[in-house]
């Protein structure tokens, strides 16, 4: 049946999941833009909120992006890399790991305390401690998908034939391979710049707040039933949006001036102290940012666990009043349940919108046909709230009357574009003619994409299967406002707890997310490992 | 091959959504209905007592009750608001008051006739003023659940020259932040409990406090609030990163409060100080006090939503949330410690003695916006 109709009906199936979403955005999002006379520009701080987001945005993600170059530019020119040194990071919720490096990095926190010296701690609410803390977590994305990314780059011949004329391994992993990277982690990297400008609940715990930045204001105005606060919130979902723009040119702009730079330098000679202090001082870095990323994720993590079992834990004791179990066993059954409702949406969305990228890749490699990546990824550029608010005064509802499956299109519908933006690049890279073989064999389409093709993108679709999900279990205002409260996950139950004055039970749910996070980047880890064709 | 994939793919979803146990709970409402409470789910003790509630409105009446934990409940209202059924709202019953009900009352979103309803109304304290939420009439469209009173929180040795009850007046509290530069702040309006602290405060030091219960006048509420201004205006100095940044929420200043951050927190639960020390969640070095010998007083209440599909068993629920062994349970110490709204029943202890103040009432409802945006405009750059 499937055969007859024809894949190509099915990506136009999947072409209108993915825009009917849109068009209710557009039913429901007021055409309300931060025109010069708008009321926005007379709110209080605002010119210091936006200029905050663009310094977060800009810095954060520009340390990420160099110290991630210096640990991949390792793996290309020492051998096989290594995949799992920053697992324990990567798999790190974000809220969850703001919230332990708080409680031991800032001024009393447990490291103040046990310390018999004072250090410059990272101060609650600051610029800094905000930058400092999505570096933590942006360092790793770039890095495990990097190296994804990497893989599909004939890097080991690039390098090989730099240094058969004579430049260093390092030097040829800057002059030739690093341009060619940069331009295949592009989409990867315009979606982490404007996941900074646009983060909500980690800006919000440790982000400053006198303005906050400009998307949890959005976020606070949406939240407000007053005209004035609406018509805020309206301009600011636009201003947002423009924001999320710039991030993305800027990412395009630091690209360009990159790979012109680096072409400028080939053929140039240096003096071997040069490259010596350069190679010492990239040496250093990269063990210096792994060490840090370890260190202190395994600290948190530690922290995390522990107070999941602390009882009264207050300044200055270095140790709670009293161990306890008590938590965890009053507490199990709702952790399982959590546990079984977010794997199962989990598991069904990264499968259905995996199959689904593949379908719209082979069909585009098919067709001969590049569908512009932006109308694809374009979920990463509206501020999360936003949409779904819109979704909520829209047809929305009549479309998917059913709590699950709302919640399941919506999660369905996030995912994709992250999915897409792992597996994409890298599908690219793989040429068409093992499929085009297997078909000369006689095998379908579809048998000769699984016995010849898939092997090639084992890596690319474990990550995008992994990146799905972890997209979908980390879902929350989707999943509360869309799934009307009927499908609680781990994330909602995190969030709804953590807005209250205590540790323990946001700790327990936060390890079990990041616990989830670890073990499936684990299994993605053993996947990829598969031996190849 | 495709066909044996899709196969797969729906077999998996299929297997992944019917085992997944919350999932298929919320679809087992076949005999019993099904009651979805939305309410903040960020305390252990609220959660619990909520567990409690569901137990026993399952055994007394049958009615499955689920809590909705919301992060912040303008969610709710939010996904409230937007529904355009008149019938079978996603929401049966709400924990609201203050800007959420104002909101909802003037979108017709509630149920009204609450009073006639709930049998247990008739139980409600007459020395209580519910009848207005935050300056917004309640018109039977809500019915309170519990009392809340704004209170300060100290670690001890600020007070320690000071016997319980203590009553800070304004001049007081400056002399303690300037003895102790750095360890005070407050949550940052336009957070709830910000603008408690704004209202608080501007009772203590306006000149004619009567003014604050009419509406303010364009023209005269920047005379009105001078003093309050020039108050914060001596204060900031002396506060947490000199009163340039602040707390979030109260539940972050507890928290702080708890880390060492600061010295002061601020509730709305006057048992909370007391509770929270018995259940091991606050510092035994705290203690609470009033700003001023009166404290702002108001009240958290509860509303069905008019278009809920489950009304009726949503105000037995509501009928059994006013009942005095759900009161009781809801005041004891070891729990939630929230004071009862209802006359204590005959030979109980009441809860609150020693930690309720006399009280303020809400100044009128159109002050919380002049208060929040003449903040903003001065402090917030």
């Amino acid at each position: 049946m499937i055969k007859r109709i024809g894949w190509g009906t099915l990506v136009g199936a999947l072409m209108i999941s993915l825009g009917l979403p849109w068009v209710f955005v557009l039913q429901g999002l007021p055409f309300n833009l931060p025109t010069p006379t708008a009321q926005l520009w007379h709110y209080p701080g605002i010119a210091s909120a936006l200029r905050d987001s663009l310094v977060v945005g800009l810095v954060a993600s520009c340390i990420s992006l160099f110290i991630a170059s210096i640990i991949i530019g390792r793996d290309a020119t020492h051998g096989k890399p290594k995949t799992n040194d920053v697992g324990l990071t990567f798999a790190a919720p974000h809220l969850a790991f703001a919230i332990a490096f708080l409680w031991l990095f800032t001024p009393f926190g447990w490291f103040d305390r046990v310390l018999p010296f004072a250090l410059p701690w990272f101060e609650q609410q600051s610029l800094v401690t905000l930058i400092t803390i999505l570096v933590f977590k942006e360092t790793p994305f770039l890095v495990v998908l990097g190296r994804q990314q990497l893989a599909q780059l004939p890097y080991r011949q690039w390098i090989l034939q730099g240094r058969s004329v004579g430049t260093s391994a390092q030097r040829s992993w800057w002059l030739i391979v690093f341009p060619a990277w940069l331009k295949a982690m592009r989409l990867v990297l315009i979606a982490v710049a404007i996941y900074t400008v646009s983060v909500v609940d980690v800006a919000q715990v440790t982000g400053p707040l006198n303005p906050p930045l400009l998307a949890p204001l959005v976020v606070n105005w949406q939240l407000q039933f007053d005209p004035l606060s609406q018509q805020l919130a309206e301009q600011g979902t636009w201003l947002l949006m423009g924001l999320a723009g710039m991030m993305a040119l800027w990412v395009i702009a630091q690209e360009l001036v990159l790979r012109c730079l680096m072409s400028a330098r080939v053929g140039r000679v240096v003096a071997q102290s040069y490259e010596a202090a350069v190679a010492l001082a990239t040496s250093i870095i990269r063990r210096a940012s792994l060490i840090a990323l370890l260190g202190v994720s395994t600290a948190a993590c530690i922290a995390l666990i522990a107070l999941t079992f602390a009882r009264g834990w207050f300044y200055p004791s270095v140790l709670p009043l009293e161990w306890s179990i008590a938590s965890w066993s009053a507490h199990n059954d709702l952790l399982l349940q959590r546990l079984g409702t977010t794997l199962s949406i989990g598991l069904v969305v990264a499968v259905l919108a995996t199959m689904a990228i593949t379908a719209l890749r082979e069909w585009q490699r098919h067709h001969r046909y590049e569908i512009n990546d932006a109308w694809l990824l374009a979920a990463l550029f509206v501020p999360q709230l936003s949409l779904v608010v819109a979704w909520l005064h829209s047809d929305w509802s009549q479309w998917f009357s059913n709590d699950t499956a709302s919640v399941v299109m919506a999660h369905f519908w996030f995912s994709f574009a992250y999915g897409y933006l792992i597996y994409a690049p890298a599908e690219r890279a793989v040429p068409q003619t093992h499929l085009t073989l297997g078909r000369s064999l006689g095998f379908g389409y579809w048998r000769s994409w699984w016995w010849f093709k898939r092997p090639l993108l084992t890596g690319a679709l474990a990550h995008c299967l992994l990146v799905t999900l972890l997209v979908s279990v980390a879902q929350y205002v989707p999943t509360l406002l869309l799934g009307a409260g009927r499908t609680p996950t781990l994330t909602t139950e995190l969030v709804a707890l953590s807005s209250g004055g205590e540790w323990q039970l946001p700790a327990m749910f936060a390890t079990a997310l990041w616990l989830l996070a670890l073990v499936s980047l684990v299994l993605t880890q053993i996947i990829s490992k598969e031996p190849e064709l | 091959m495709l066909v044996r994939y899709l196969k797969f793919i729906v077999l998996l979803a299929l297997t992944s959504i019917t085992a997944a146990p919350a999932v298929a709970t919320a679809t087992k409402s076949d005999s019993a209905p099904t009651v979805y409470f939305y309410a903040w789910g960020g305390s252990e003790s609220v959660n619990s007592y909520l567990n409690w509630v569901s137990e026993e409105v399952a055994e007394r009446y049958g009615i499955q009750l689920q809590h909705v934990k919301v992060a912040d409940i303008s969610e709710a209202v939010t996904l409230l608001l937007s529904e355009n059924n008149e019938s079978d709202s996603k929401i049966d019953l709400l924990w609201i008051n203050g800007e959420n009900f104002k909101a909802l009352k003037a979108a017709e979103k509630l149920l009204s006739g609450l009073p006639e309803k709930v049998a247990n109304s008739r139980l409600l304290r007459n020395d209580l003023n519910w009848r207005d939420d935050f300056g917004e009439a309640v018109d039977g469209q809500e019915l309170p659940w519990g009392i809340a009173q704004f209170q300060l929180v100290f670690r001890a040795h600020v007070l320690a020259q000071k016997a319980p009850p203590v009553a800070l007046e304004p001049s007081e509290l400056l002399q303690l932040a300037m003895r102790y530069p750095g360890r005070f702040s407050y949550p940052k309006p336009p957070a709830f409990h910000g603008t408690s602290w704004l209202k608080a405060l501007a009772y203590e030091l306006v000149r004619e406090p009567r003014e604050l219960q009419k509406p303010p006048g364009l023209a005269n509420s920047e005379q009105v609030l001078q003093p309050l201004w020039h108050y914060l205006d001596q204060l900031h100095p002396y506060l947490w990163r000199s009163g340039k940044e602040f707390p979030g929420s109260a539940a972050q200043q507890r928290q702080w409060f708890n880390h060492g951050t600061l010295d002061n927190a601020v509730t709305f639960n006057p048992n909370e100080v007391p509770a929270l020390q018995q259940q091991l969640r606050m510092t035994p070095a705290a203690r609470a006090a009033s700003l001023g010998s009166r404290a702002l007083t108001n009240f958290h209440y509860l509303a069905i939503p008019r278009s809920s599909g489950q009304q009726q068993a949503a105000l037995k629920v509501l009928n059994f949330l006013l009942s005095e062994p759900a009161q009781l349970r809801k005041s004891a110490l070891d729990g939630w410690g929230d004071p009862m709204v209802i006359n204590a029943p005959q030979g109980a202890a009441k809860t609150d003695n020693g930690t309720l103040f006399p009280s303020h009432e809400e100044p009128h409802g159109d002050w919380t916006t002049v208060l929040e945006q003449q903040w903003l405009q001065r402090y917030q750059q």
